[in-house]
């Protein structure tokens, strides 16, 4: 960066972030995996709507998936508030993705995050009811335990829970939405239903090789169902 | 033309009238002893203080092998919590070309410390986030904060520049292929002799990322203990050259003479061995921040007729500032960074509109001194 | 203190204040039309801008800025000027203390701003002084407005700024602590004693400050006697 950044302190610019030697194999891929997307063990979700004070809504979900991995996630929604400049007759949505801890995606990465986020919550809020406003929702990825910068999996692995974050603060919010979203997640593709699965709001996929996508599709509902019943569960 | 108008005063619940005249709304709170958080007037907020299990070095920690963060806190004071991470980085010291004798430099070192105090301290490089709901650059609050930790950790003399000196180890490559690391202070003395021909010296830096969630009052106090107690967890990696790297010189050639320049190479850092960092323990302290507000006769809600005249304006002193009320209509306010002793780091008092007496400043200390054991015991 | 005033002819007013080895040139412009994010409704604006000796702006002239702004907002009579607004700007021309501190820096900033503010004109509802005082490692002396070698001694550093006035009978009249910023170790006793100092030394200033404004006066008023 040739202009330094006046605003935050930075430290010297010669300095060298700590690199690690890679590690001798002495951890081995024990129990992440039986092969076949089948994960071993009790999947568990611990909910909260109550731990961001200063905004309209929000969420805390920590997903636990029995063995080593887990994603804990907060959101926050801002609005809906005024929206400067011309008359606007839909609420624009933005989202914003940030890591609070680790600093593993590139901000390529982060900003197709949150395109695709953006995309489907914008086909879920209902954006007609709130003209002239904005709805800004923030998702603050507080942990990834297995969240490795030379993997492609962590974008894959995160973001069922950051979408199932989403929908609880947007519900905590109390923002109109057509249905609760959720998503499952299957090899290197995740997928977002609503209406029981009856309808996708939206793809995610980061494998070239997918042959066969009806099949992809199903086993993605098949964990649609289960995430959006611990939803329902939480509200009740 | 003889209309006569009515006037009908409005009544606001109370949540309305804290939004639209925080200043009124505060001072009827005080009228009934109490505070819009509803704490007493000298009680703090609860506080909490882990390590987040963030860290690469923290007990749980599930992905040791990819995680750079070296320590870590997670902070929750009421509602309002701060995560704070601690990275690192090497930075090469420039040394004096002449610096054949280990002898002579540490003479220099010492004369230097009697000259400037600052010399020998070092500080962290501190960037403060709150999450707001906005996008954009820094706000001047997290600025000033930054600014703030960075200065008052640099002054305090909690850490020292030896403490973050690197003791560099090498790595052997054997005929077989089996790597081993040896560090300076595992050497047998004949190899020590090879090691400080190498003669170069680095030092860690160290980064914070201080993030603020729910602010609902000042921050930097919160941040200050955050970023202690982070400090207190830090464990820096050992660091090593490649054997083949350090000895590595190239001959060059310019105006007619001749000089050598080494290669710059990356430094590694052992990914299994650590060392705490060394701390000026007896120089820990945490802080703690009061306001004092004059309380106006007029806002005052009724209690008793005969009590209404001798009522004049005092002033009261409330610990822990909490809630926009009280935020912006308190204008005079102690920021303190005390030890349970009373030895201080930092002080700000700023006097906006109340009058802030010695009495005042004195309660304050005490309650401080009481807050940082209180702090002290939960790090 | 050696100081200055109108030396700008641009500005509303102007002032350069010098004290052992630092040096600030401020101007003050206003009150005038804000911008329309600066504007208060029912008060006067200020907008507080340091620029640094050597190099450009960064977070320690954003924590100067913030210091000198808790000091002039209560002596101001922002009441008297509402949706208006006042930009001071304080520019240092010599430092005297490395980038490590910033107290001889700001307390010669107070001063400054105090003698550029009565120049231009803007209302004040009593006058400010502040100093800075060091406390050395070795015999725990108090230094008031010490050197840059001086500094570099000191264990513990304290700005100090005190509201002051002058009542109806003609004597100085202390009226409030409007900062007090100290850094480094130091314990209650000495802070204590500082406060005393302070009060003298501001005290002190207080009456040069006036005696300045007094002739002054006297020399820009010349045309009504």
């Amino acid at each position: 960066m040739s202009v330094q950044d006046r605003r935050r302190i930075l430290g010297p610019a010669e300095a060298k972030p700590l690199q690690f030697a890679a590690i001798t194999p002495v951890r081995t891929v024990e129990n992440r995996d039986d092969g076949n997307g089948n994960k071993s063990g009790k999947e568990s979700v611990f909910i909260s709507t109550d731990l961001v004070t200063n905004a309209n809504g929000s969420s805390y979900l920590e997903y636990m998936d029995g063995t080593s991995d887990q994603v804990l996630v907060m959101s926050s929604v801002f609005g809906p508030r005024p929206l400067r400049g011309s008359f606007q007759s839909k609420a624009s949505v933005s989202i914003q993705f940030k890591e609070v801890t680790l600093e593993h995606l590139n901000t390529g990465e982060i900003k197709e995050i949150c395109t695709f986020l953006t995309n489907v919550f914008n086909a879920v809020i209902n954006v007609e009811k709130y003209p002239k406003s904005g709805i800004d929702i923030f998702i603050d990825l507080i942990q990834h335990s297995n969240s490795n910068p030379t993997e492609e999996a962590n974008i894959v692995n995160i973001l069922p829970t950051c979408i199932n974050s989403i929908t609880m603060a947007l519900v905590d919010a109390g923002i109109e939405i057509i249905d609760l979203v959720s998503a499952g997640s299957k090899d290197n593709s995740v997928v977002a239903f609503i209406r029981n699965g009856h309808e996708i709001v939206g793809i995610w996929s980061d494998d070239d090789n997918v042959t066969d996508i009806s099949k992809l599709i199903e086993e993605c509902k098949a964990k649609y169902l289960v995430n959006k019943q611990t939803l329902v569960q939480y509200l009740k | 033309m003889t209309e006569s108008i009515d006037i009908h005063p409005i009544v606001f619940p109370p949540e309305v009238l804290a939004r639209i005249s925080p200043d009124i709304s505060l001072q009827r709170h005080l009228s009934l002893e109490t505070r819009p958080c509803s704490r007493g007037f000298e009680e703090f907020r609860d506080v909490a203080i882990n390590d987040g299990n963030i860290s690469r070095y923290s007990t749980n920690c599930q992905n040791a092998t990819t995680n750079n963060i070296i320590g870590s806190s997670l902070l929750r004071s009421g509602k309002t919590f701060v995560i704070t991470s601690i990275t690192g980085g090497i930075i090469e010291e420039t040394l004096p070309a002449n610096n054949t004798e280990d002898v002579g430099e540490e003479e220099l070192m010492k004369l230097s410390e009697d000259t400037d105090r600052l010399c020998e301290n070092s500080t962290i490089y501190p960037v403060v986030e709150v999450q707001r709901g906005r996008v954009g650059g820094p706000t001047d609050e997290e600025m000033i904060t930054s600014e703030k930790l960075y200065k008052t950790l640099l002054h305090s003399g909690i850490l020292k520049k030896t403490a973050l000196a690197v003791s560099c180890g090498i790595r052997r490559t054997e005929e077989d292929g089996s790597v081993t690391t040896i560090y300076s202070d595992e050497l047998l003395d004949e190899e020590k002799k090879i090691n400080e021909a190498n003669n170069r010296k680095w030092s860690y830096v160290l980064y914070a990322k201080i993030q603020v969630f729910s602010r609902n009052g000042p921050i930097y106090d919160l941040c200050w203990n955050s970023l202690i107690s982070a400090l207190k967890t830090v464990q820096l990696p050992r660091a090593f050259l490649d054997e083949r790297a350090a000895d590595l010189k190239i001959a060059i050639r310019t105006r007619g003479r001749s000089m050598t320049i080494r290669e710059t190479y990356d430094i590694l850092c052992d990914p299994h061995k650590s060392l705490p960092l060394k701390l000026n323990e007896g120089e820990l302290c945490y802080g703690s921040n009061y306001g004092i507000i004059d309380i106006e006769p007029l806002a005052q809600l009724a209690k008793n007729d005969d009590e209404m005249d001798v009522d004049k304006p005092t002033s009261v002193l409330l610990a822990d500032i909490e809630t926009e009320a009280e935020e912006s209509s308190i204008l005079s306010t102690l920021s303190l960074t005390t030890n349970k002793n009373g030895q201080f780091k930092a002080a700000t008092i700023i006097g906006g509109d109340s009058k802030i007496t010695p009495e005042m400043i004195k309660r304050c200390i005490f309650l401080s001194k009481q807050r940082s054991k209180d702090i002290e015991s939960k790090v | 203190m050696e100081t200055t005033t109108h030396v700008l002819g641009h500005v509303d007013g102007s002032s350069v204040v010098s004290n052992s080895g630092t040096k600030v040139i401020c101007s003050v412009s206003g009150p005038m039309e804000p911008k329309s994010r600066q504007e208060l409704p029912t008060q006067l604006a200020l907008e507080i801008i340091v620029k640094p000796a050597e190099g450009v702006q960064s977070t320690r002239e954003k924590l100067m800025e913030d210091q000198i702004r808790s000091v002039l907002t209560p002596v101001l009579a922002r009441y008297l000027h509402p949706r208006q607004f006042v930009q001071i700007c304080l520019q240092v021309l010599e430092a005297g203390e490395s980038r490590d501190y910033t107290v001889k820096e700001v307390s010669v900033c107070v001063n400054a701003a105090v003698l550029a503010l009565v120049d231009a004109g803007v209302p004040l509802l009593s006058m400010c002084s502040g100093t800075c005082i060091g406390i050395t490692t070795e015999g725990k002396q108090l230094v008031v407005n010490p050197t840059e070698s001086q500094l570099a001694k000191c264990e513990s550093v304290h700005v100090y700024c005190l509201e002051l006035g002058t009542n109806e009978n003609g004597d100085i009249d202390v009226r409030n602590l409007l900062l007090l910023d100290s850094l480094g170790s130091f314990d209650e006793s000495q802070l204590f004693k500082v406060l005393e100092t302070g009060e003298k030394e501001c005290i002190r200033l207080y009456t040069e400050l006036r005696s300045v404004i007094k002739d002054k006066v006297a020399k820009d008023f010349v045309w009504r006697q």
